[in-house]
């Protein structure tokens, strides 16, 4: 098994520092909250020894003057998902390990690409060089990313032979660990890929259970762990950029109405039903907002996933000003029927429709078609009161 | 200070309406109507009324504007308004 580890180190602090550029040269510690609790995500490379996962009151004793960034996870997967799916343009098994480091299959792709050397040359181009993209190449997922590791940006690294050897050098960091398993083999004098390699397995596997198995194995250079393909689920997705930052919920809402009209009146999504909204929006000078919204039952027509919608977003209303917004439709069911209502008003929306086809063959296009709606009624600046959305009858 | 996203509009989007349009005003010192110029030089015969609004003063672009409702000398009732701000004039219904 040929395996690439594409590694983007401090992947988030190189999407922060790409956003905000007078980062260069600082100390920054990223935040992660989870559940109250709150953790270092990434540092600039100037930090070291703050692994992700330390608790932040380290972070703090070890670094007070640093720069603290809240993480914007939305933004940093919408990021890696970008170069995920320019990854599986060269090689269909690509797995995501965690953000910033993704792991490709590559057995049997040499002859596709011209050799060894021009599958490299595609692989390095699927990565933004901006980012200082890593590669590792090797017989399983952990010698490929120990050679990452030891790359420098834009290189690429071939694992030797002599894994055992080649690793036994390696501190315990580079192990896809957790940082408490981390510290207790520091704790126990276990500070190398080589002090664990000169372990017999039996105490590893007594002290840390099944890990302390995989973590003997990896030391001696064996890593049989598959890669796992990523399962891509078919969506649809549409996005609305506000030319001002909104906060009230009834703009919001038009918004998604207009893009809930346009996916499904989209062709892939006609006659189809979607379980699941996921709404995502830039907000001024905070993180990404975000918000799952999963139907009771699946939805085939925009009215029904706005009532849903709009009830999530009045229990959990975004925190701050959004500068655009995207709605993504997700759980596309097969084509399913419904038993519709024969007393609804037809005619009109049917007239409506037949005469929007005829004006597209004379046209040769399809004509704008809005409706005039209130966003803001109460508004005392008048152009904010209505607006004109699209419609799709 | 909330940033003006900047953002341009796109087909498909949300547009606005009853925006702003520019026109030119000739006002005394004390920022009255005079007259105005649309397709001729129309004389404003009187102020109907005058009110004024300031709102997202927290934004880059906060909005300060002096509202007049004019009668012009044939008869036509225009709503203008003074940027208080930039100092342009223009027309907007305020309905």
């Amino acid at each position: 098994m040929l395996v690439a580890c594409v590694l983007l180190k401090h992947f988030p602090f190189q999407l922060e520092r790409e956003r905000l550029p007078r980062l260069v040269g600082h100390e920054v510690v990223i935040v992660e909250t989870r559940r109250n609790n709150r953790t270092v995500l990434d540092t600039s490379p100037a930090i070291s020894g703050l692994s992700p996962g330390t608790p932040l009151q380290e972070g703090q004793a070890r670094y007070p003057e640093a720069i603290q960034l809240e993480a914007d996870i939305p933004l940093y997967q919408r990021r890696f998902e970008e170069i995920l799916a320019a990854l599986e343009q060269v090689s269909p098994v690509v797995q995501e390990s965690e953000l910033g480091c993704a792991y490709v299959g590559l057995d049997g792709l040499s002859g596709m690409y011209g050799g060894t050397d021009g599958l490299m040359k595609v692989l390095k181009a699927a990565v933004p060089p901006n980012l200082e993209p890593r590669f590792g190449i090797g017989p399983g997922k952990f010698p490929a990313t120990t050679a990452a590791v030891t790359a420098e940006p834009g290189q690429v690294v071939f694992a030797p032979t002599d894994l055992k050897g080649f690793l036994a050098s390696y501190p315990v960091d580079v192990l896809p660990i957790s940082w408490e398993t981390c510290a207790r083999l520091k704790r126990l004098g276990l500070k190398t890929l080589g002090d664990i390699a000169r372990q017999a397995i039996g105490p590893m596997q007594a002290h840390f259970g099944p890990e302390g198995k995989l973590i003997w194995e990896m030391a001696q250079g064996v890593d049989t762990r598959p890669i796992i393909p990523r399962k891509r689920e078919l969506q649809f997705s549409a996005r609305v950029d506000f030319p001002v930052p909104i906060v009230a919920l009834e703009p919001i809402l038009l918004a998604t109405e207009s893009i809930l009209a346009r996916l499904f009146a989209l062709p892939g999504l006609r006659g189809r039903y979607s379980r699941a909204a996921l709404l995502q929006a830039a907000m001024t000078r905070r993180p990404s907002w975000q918000r799952r919204v999963a139907f009771k039952e699946a939805v085939g027509d925009p009215q029904k996933a706005l009532v849903a919608i709009k009830y999530a977003l009045e229990l959990h209303s975004p925190p701050g000003p959004l500068e655009d917004l995207t709605l993504t439709l997700m759980g596309i069911t097969g084509e399913a029927g419904r038993q519709g209502n024969l007393v609804v008003d037809l005619r009109k929306q049917d007239q409506l429709r037949e005469v929007l086809q005829q004006l597209e063959v004379r046209l040769g296009k399809r004509p704008p078609f809005y409706q005039f709606r209130s966003a803001e009624p109460w508004s005392r600046i008048p152009e904010r009161r209505n607006v004109m959305v699209e419609y799709f009858p | 200070m909330v940033k003006d996203t900047g953002a341009s509009q796109r087909d498909g989007g949300i547009l606005p309406v009853n925006e702003p349009e520019t026109i030119a005003v000739d006002a005394d010192d004390k920022g009255k109507p005079l007259a105005v110029k649309m397709r001729t030089h129309r004389k404003v015969e009187a102020i109907l009324s005058c009110w004024r609004i300031d709102e997202e003063w927290w934004r880059e672009k906060p909005v300060s504007r002096l509202y007049f409702t004019a009668l012009l000398d044939d008869g036509v009732l225009l709503t203008l308004f003074r940027d208080l701000i930039t100092g342009e004039w223009y027309r907007q219904s305020y309905e």
